[in-house]
């Protein structure tokens, strides 16, 4: 018996340790032969079938490599780095793309392959972001777009004594400050939070704007541009509509299977999110306008970096997978959404349906914020500064800062880290 | 004749030599691996982190010579940095010492004669270890939820009000070194049993004889006789605490980065914020911080053993 018991824990102790082992194991080193492209990119985009595709017609197969968001990028920087081991084509997400930019003799510039073609194709603020200031360097080709909407409770709004008709919604809740006050009368009437946390309304704001952080001469400009400013404003005093929980973590999904949370400011690709987390919740809700016009939220672009030998072949492949026609294929397949207006029309998108929201005008919503989407400047400091502004209106919700302190703080903190 | 022997006499002390040449050769090829492997993944990145702590660097573009004023902010001026020293320093406290005395209690315990399935109990006691870190810490992050965590749910029985584990200095520093706790506590545990294993059992038998009871055993004959073993447990959790890094990544460091820890703040100096000069320049102050602590510790450890 007892022999038993030991070879059972050490039949568990060593899948663990393999189990472990696994989790560790490093991704597959590029090799770019002929008629072979290797393709870094996160999980999400929806490729593999287009992918496919593309080797039966033209002969080349396309090697796509996934691994994590944050590992892509930080791979694909230590391989330009170190001169060796880029894939003829990486996804750069907008978050990485000044960086990027900024270092643009590591890419092939794409308007040497042909990429002026691609010029109208595209949203303005997609191809605003995807070159630079001159207009004379094409860093990568657009993928997604994030149009961000607002997705809410048909059902704690209807017992909080709002309207739940998305128009009627959009039109009631038409800015910031009533999406607030109508936060305060779910919270009076129901008892439950109107948003999971106040950063992510502060995001949200933030977006809708051009001018955010940085002008595009790098100069900080945070502590006065008027939109970052309302924004904290209306973040910073929305601490009681709010539950204070961090988006896509474990306790976020309970609270909405909990219904205890009546909006969610979100890009379509997050619906997904949702439904993974709160799939009883389906056909309660429904989708509207964000107040004050959409924002984008995500979205990449396909660059090849200069290390690639083959760059036409990279160039065609990825002008090809992201032409409208195939962005639309893949937004049916239930990918993200496109970034080229003129399939906005056809009837996959505008007649959408999804089971989950309550609205056959889904997709039209979707197009019409998409079309609305402004390029707000990032600026290669951009993420590191917008972390220290939502974990500065954060540390205001778990309460021991006043808003006047955690402004201060972070734009305290925000100097130094720029001056260094 | 003469002349022949003392050729010989040459000719044997030159394949002597030559003997010896060749075995010198293969020696150096047996242990080149380990050499090899660690020029590569040790000397090198050790020189070369150095002459990048004078640089800026953004790994993309080209380095610049800034002197010592990596070194000079952080010191001076970088109220982050000494914010991930005091956390870590928090936090290896609330979990190595709760820690260390546990494992000696358990490994007391493991090695009474009374005890039945023994190899059952230190096989168990030791599992947490092998565990990945990873789930440990979404595990984790699961029970010390705010809003719907288990910790919470039974603070509230017991009548405690909830704790905002991810949102206060408190909540978070236990929260991580719980974790610390549960996967290392039987590791620790399982040195320990080695080093009660080599006592004497007759010591313990005089004990016995003498009246002393078990507790007075354990402090007057175990804890004495085991000082090199805890010295050694206390030097190896040091430098594990000082280094902590996946736990609070995972867990999340908070608003005010209360669970920001030293090797995380390099971390995200390097990869979040590309300053690479910088973060290497926190490498070089984290060695020295682990050096004056693991002698202090050694020091500290000492005395209180001896005396």
């Amino acid at each position: 018996m007892k022999k038993y018991l030991l070879l059972l824990f050490f039949g568990v102790v060593v899948s663990l340790f393999l189990a472990a082992c696994n989790e560790e194991s490093s991704s597959d080193r590029n090799e770019s032969g002929n008629n072979e492209l290797t393709l870094w990119a996160w999980p999400g985009f929806g490729l593999d079938e287009l992918a496919q595709e593309y080797e039966e017609d033209t002969g080349v197969k396309i090697n796509i490599q996934e691994a994590d968001y944050g590992d892509v990028h930080q791979n694909l920087i230590t391989a330009l780095a170190s001169g060796s081991g880029a894939p003829d084509i990486s996804a750069v997400d907008q978050g990485y793309l000044d960086r990027m930019k900024e270092n643009q003799n590591q890419f092939h510039n794409l308007l040497d392959l042909g990429g002026e073609e691609l010029e109208g194709v595209y949203l303005e603020s997609k191809w605003e972001q995807a070159t630079n200031a001159d207009q004379d360097f094409l860093i990568g080709v657009p993928t997604d777009v994030g149009p961000m909407v607002m997705a809410y409770r048909e059902d704690i709004f209807e017992e909080a004594g709002l309207p739940t008709d998305p128009e009627e919604v959009a039109e009631e809740i038409d800015d910031w400050e009533k999406y607030v006050e109508a936060g305060r009368q779910v919270k009076e009437e129901t008892g439950k939070f109107m948003i999971n946390r106040t950063s992510d309304l502060y995001l949200a704001i933030l977006e809708q704007s051009a001018e955010q952080y940085f002008t595009p001469d790098e100069e900080f400009i945070g502590d006065e541009s008027s939109q970052n400013l309302r924004a904290w404003e209306i973040a910073a005093n929305a601490g009681d509509i709010s539950m204070n929980l961090e988006r896509d973590s474990a306790e976020w999904g309970t609270a909405l299977a909990d219904d205890q949370i009546a909006t969610v400011l979100l890009p379509p690709w997050m619906l997904q999110n949702i439904k993974n987390a709160a799939p009883d919740t389906a056909g309660n809700w429904n989708i509207t306008f964000m107040p004050e016009g959409s924002g984008n939220f995500g979205g990449s672009f396909l660059t090849i970096p200069k290390q690639s030998d083959q760059p036409q072949a990279a160039y065609d492949f990825a002008s090809w997978v992201m032409a409208p026609e195939q962005q639309l294929r893949i937004f049916k397949n239930s990918g993200p959404f496109p970034s080229t207006p003129e399939v906005y029309d056809d009837p996959a998108i505008q007649e959408l349906e999804d089971d989950f929201v309550n609205n056959n005008n889904l997709g039209a919503i979707y197009a019409e914020a998409a079309e609305e989407i402004v390029a707000g400047y990032k600026g290669t400091m951009h993420d590191p500064v917008n972390e220290l502004f939502q974990d500065g209106l954060t540390s205001i919700e778990d309460g021991d800062t006043t808003p006047e302190q955690a402004w201060e703080s972070v734009i305290e903190e925000v100097n130094r880290q720029l001056d260094r | 004749m003469e002349a022949v022997r003392k050729n010989n006499k040459l000719s044997k002390g030159n394949s002597r030599y030559s003997q010896k040449a060749s075995e010198l050769k293969s020696g150096y090829l047996f242990i080149s691996p380990f050499f090899l492997l660690f020029g590569v993944f040790g000397v090198f990145p050790l020189i070369f982190t150095f002459y990048l702590s004078f640089q800026r660097w953004d790994i993309l573009g080209e380095t610049e010579f800034v002197g010592w004023s990596n070194y000079a902010s952080i010191i001076l001026n970088d109220p982050l940095f000494w914010k991930s020293v005091g956390n870590t320093f928090s936090i290896w406290a609330l979990s190595t010492i709760p820690q260390l005395m546990a494992a000696l209690l358990i490994a007391f315990f493991l090695n009474q004669a009374f005890l039945k399935y023994k190899s059952f109990f230190r096989l168990a006691i030791f599992m947490p270890n092998v565990t990945s870190v990873v789930a440990v810490a979404l595990v984790f992050s699961a029970i010390f939820g705010t809003q719907y965590g288990l910790a919470n749910f039974v603070l509230s029985t017991l009548g405690i009000d909830p704790i905002s584990w991810s949102g206060s200095y408190f909540g978070t520093h236990v929260a991580i070194a719980v974790m610390v706790m549960w996967r290392w506590v039987g590791y620790n545990a399982i040195i320990y049993l080695a080093g009660l294993q080599s006592i004497p059992k007759d010591l313990y038998e005089a004990a016995r004889i003498d009246g002393a009871s078990k507790m007075q055993q354990l402090v007057y004959i175990t804890v004495p006789l085991l000082r090199p073993i805890i010295i050694f447990t206390v030097v190896q959790s040091t430098i594990g605490g000082m280094q902590l890094f996946a736990e609070p990544l995972l867990f999340g460091e908070g608003s005010r980065s209360q669970g920001l820890t030293m090797t995380l703040y390099l971390y995200q100096e390097a990869f979040n914020r590309f300053s690479f000069g910088y973060a290497s320049a926190i490498a070089w102050m984290l060695f020295l911080i682990i050096i004056v602590f693991s002698l202090f510790n050694l020091y500290l450890t000492r005395k209180i053993s001896s005396s």
